[in-house]
This record gives structure tokens, sequence and C-alpha cells, in this order.
């Protein structure tokens, strides 16, 4: 039997659309799939993603509307550009003079944050370079612990090399599908223990994976490598 | 503020609450007890907020996007919490559910399983662009997803769907020699 295209999405849906999840808790948070169509994200994230989506009807819905409600904001807040331009209500009633010198302002204010965006660009470059010349392209701190098996009834404590010129850093814990379970505060030192009460969200006997992302002054962002642990069951 | 604009800006806001309600009442919301008029009556509401508000916004184009943004993913969480509730309901009363064994449901449910499996079978490259592809996405879309050229997603996603047919129809060959 051929299928068109129409006919193959339309038996494709009603398969993902009858992979009802039993709970939503190992379901990637809305944040994520937001965060998803960010450039930002990794392909690693991207990827695990629609693997979720394909086994859950409930995140194949949700996605479809972020999807489309992004594709909707971007057309309601063009709209609102070219109908309001600037902040309505405030540029009323001006005339004369007062335009001129404002477009004469904007053009002075244009080239200074060119010549600052300019010097901007040099400082970050240089930042990269410090930051690559360490550990390679990506890998912005290389981790230390934890690795493998580790005892899950002990506090975990999260090491990982400072990098130079980092202002602070956030790590990451993944869980098998690549999907970001927690997200730490800013870390201003190389080390983080793990809040007791995500210790224990945590599932034992299954892998997790971690990762830091340090910050530098001016923002710039470089992912470390990622490792993986698995918290030991405690013994019966 | 000039009255044929705030028209035009109200036609567009009564487009997009079109589409949100239209949309959320995809999720068969009633059945949560939620209204589908909150989400794009609290878009509607914080955008006039801000238009009335003397709040010094830089960049109104991404603030607007960060209001519909906010707005979804807190009805997506609103959402959650009452399908969280729904699904435990469900697997209580999964003997009320409709006869599974009835031909016309089996033919149709072999030919989803089929497709399902077959796209799970594509190669590593290709499976997510055509995952993303059958859930509706068009071409320009996925690049934009993983930030790749058009002319790269279209070849990623003409050589999966040429492997999707082909594994279908094999399948459907050995069906019929079996």
């Amino acid at each position: 039997m051929k299928m068109n295209d129409e006919e193959l999405r339309q038996a494709y849906r009603s398969y993902v659309m009858e992979k009802t999840p039993e709970s939503r808790r190992e379901c990637p948070t809305p944040e994520a799939l937001l965060d998803a169509f960010s450039p930002e994200a990794s392909l690693e994230l991207k990827d695990a993603l629609i693997d979720h989506l394909s086994r859950c009807s409930s995140c194949a819905r949700e996605f479809e509307l972020i999807r489309e409600s992004l594709t909707q904001a971007e057309a309601l807040s063009e709209s609102f550009n070219r109908i309001y331009g600037k902040k309505p209500g405030r540029s009323s009633g001006s005339s004369g003079f007062r335009p001129f010198f404002r477009q004469a302002w904007a053009y002075t204010l244009a080239t200074m944050i060119l010549i600052s965006a300019g010097a901007g660009f040099l400082l970050i470059r240089n930042a990269r370079a410090r930051i690559a010349g360490r550990g390679g392209a990506r890998s912005g701190s290389p981790l230390v612990r934890p690795v493998g098996l580790v005892d899950g009834s002990a506090p975990l404590i999260f090491k990982w090399e400072p990098v130079e010129g980092i202002k602070y850093y956030v790590v990451e814990i993944s869980n098998e599908s690549l999907l970001p379970v927690w997200r730490s505060p800013r870390v201003f030192a190389p080390s983080l223990s793990l809040p007791p009460a995500v210790q224990t969200a945590l599932l034992k006997a299954h892998r997790y994976y971690w990762s830091v992302q340090a910050f530098d002054k001016s923002g710039y962002r470089s992912d470390s490598e990622r490792r993986t642990f698995i918290l030991e069951p405690p013994e019966d | 503020m000039n009255k044929d604009a705030e028209k035009e800006f109200e036609a567009f806001l009564l487009r997009f609450m079109g589409f949100i309600r239209a949309h959320i009442g995809k999720y068969n919301i009633q059945r949560y007890g939620l209204d589908p008029d909150d989400i794009a009556q609290e878009v509607r509401i914080k955008i006039w907020k801000l238009l009335e508000s003397e709040k010094n916004v830089v960049n109104y184009s991404s603030y607007i996007k960060k209001i519909v943004n906010s707005s979804v993913i807190d009805q997506i969480r609103k959402l959650r919490r009452q399908e969280e509730i729904f699904l435990r309901e469900v697997q209580n009363h999964v003997s009320d559910r409709e006869d599974p064994y009835k031909p016309e449901y089996l033919r149709a449910a072999m030919m989803k399983e089929m497709i399902g499996r077959a796209v799970e079978g594509l190669i590593a490259s290709r499976r997510n662009v055509v995952k993303l592809y059958l859930l509706n996405m068009g071409i320009e879309e996925i690049s934009r997803y993983y930030g790749w050229s058009v002319h790269k997603t279209r070849n990623l996603l003409y050589r999966g769907l040429a492997d999707l047919r082909e594994t279908m129809r094999k399948t459907e060959l050995d069906h019929e020699n079996e």
C-alpha cells in the first residue's frame, strides 16, 4: 500500500498519540521543551527530546503547542513593533528639531555601540582562546568526580578543575535520555555539594550524566564534557 | 494612542487568541476542568498592562515573546497537574476503554505500529528529521530547530522518507508471504 506524506503523517501522529505515559514525572519540564528551540541548546539535548516525544503523546502535544506559539509570538511581536515602533504614547507631540536631535543621538549611540561591540568581540575572542586552550574547544572544565558507581548514602560532591577567567559555574544533571533533571544555581568555586533533597530525588541504580557550564565575565559559556554516575543502591 | 493602530493590534490579539483557543482545545482540557480562554486572556492582559505601564522596556519584541512563552509554560504546568490526576483515574478504569479487538481497530493498529517501528529503525542522522516532519514540522522549521542549512535538512529528510517507504514495502511483502 502506497502512502503519501500526509497519510504517513496522520498514521505516525496517531501512533504517537497512543503512547500515553503512566505518569509525567520522567517527562522533560515545560522549560526544557521550550529551551530545545533555542540555538544554544545542544544537539544531544534536541535529539533526546525528540526521542522522548515519540514515546509520550503528552509531551508531543506540548511540544507542538510551544512550537506554534513561538511562531505566533514572533508574528505578534512583529505586528506590535510595526504598529507602535517604540513605546506607545511617549513620542506623541514631538515635532520640530526634537526628532532631528533624537536621530543625531541615535547615530552617535549606534556608533558607540558598534565600537564597544568591536572591543567586546576582541575581549571575548581572547577569553575564548584562553578557555579553549586548556581543554579543547568545548571542554570548559575537566570533570574530576563523581564518575561511575558512587555511594548513594553519602553526600554527593561534584568536583571539577577550575578554569582561568571564569566568573561562575553551573552544574547540570541529566537523566539517561540526556534530559536535564536538575540545574544548580551559580557556583563560584570548582565544587558543589548536591542538596540532600535533590540527591534523595535521584533514582538509585539509574545512570545520570553531569556536566559543568563555565561562564566568563562577558557571559560566554563553555561546556565541559559529560560524565556519568550511578547511585549505588543501599545493601540489604 | 493612535486609534487605528490600537484596532489593528487588537485584531492581531484576537487572531492570537483564536489560535490559542483552538490549540488548547486539542488537549480536550475541559475534562481537566480548565478554561481554554485562560491563556489567551492572560497574554492579552499582560500586553495591555505593558502598553499602559511606564516600564522602560528596551526590546518590546523579545518582551512580548517572553510574555507569550511564560503564559504558555504556566498553562502547560497547570495542564500537567490536572493530567496526573486524570492519568491515575484512567488507569483505574482501563476496562472502560473501547474494545480493541475489532478487526478495523486491529488493521489500523498494525499499520500504525509498522510505521512507528520503521521510523525507529531509520539511521540516526535521518530518524529525528523524519520524526519532526511526521509530527507536522516543515523543512524550514526543522532546519531552524537544528541550526542546519535547509539543503542539508531536505537531503536528510528525503533520504529518510525513502528509507521509511522501502522498509514499509519490505514489511508488507513479508506479511503477504507469511
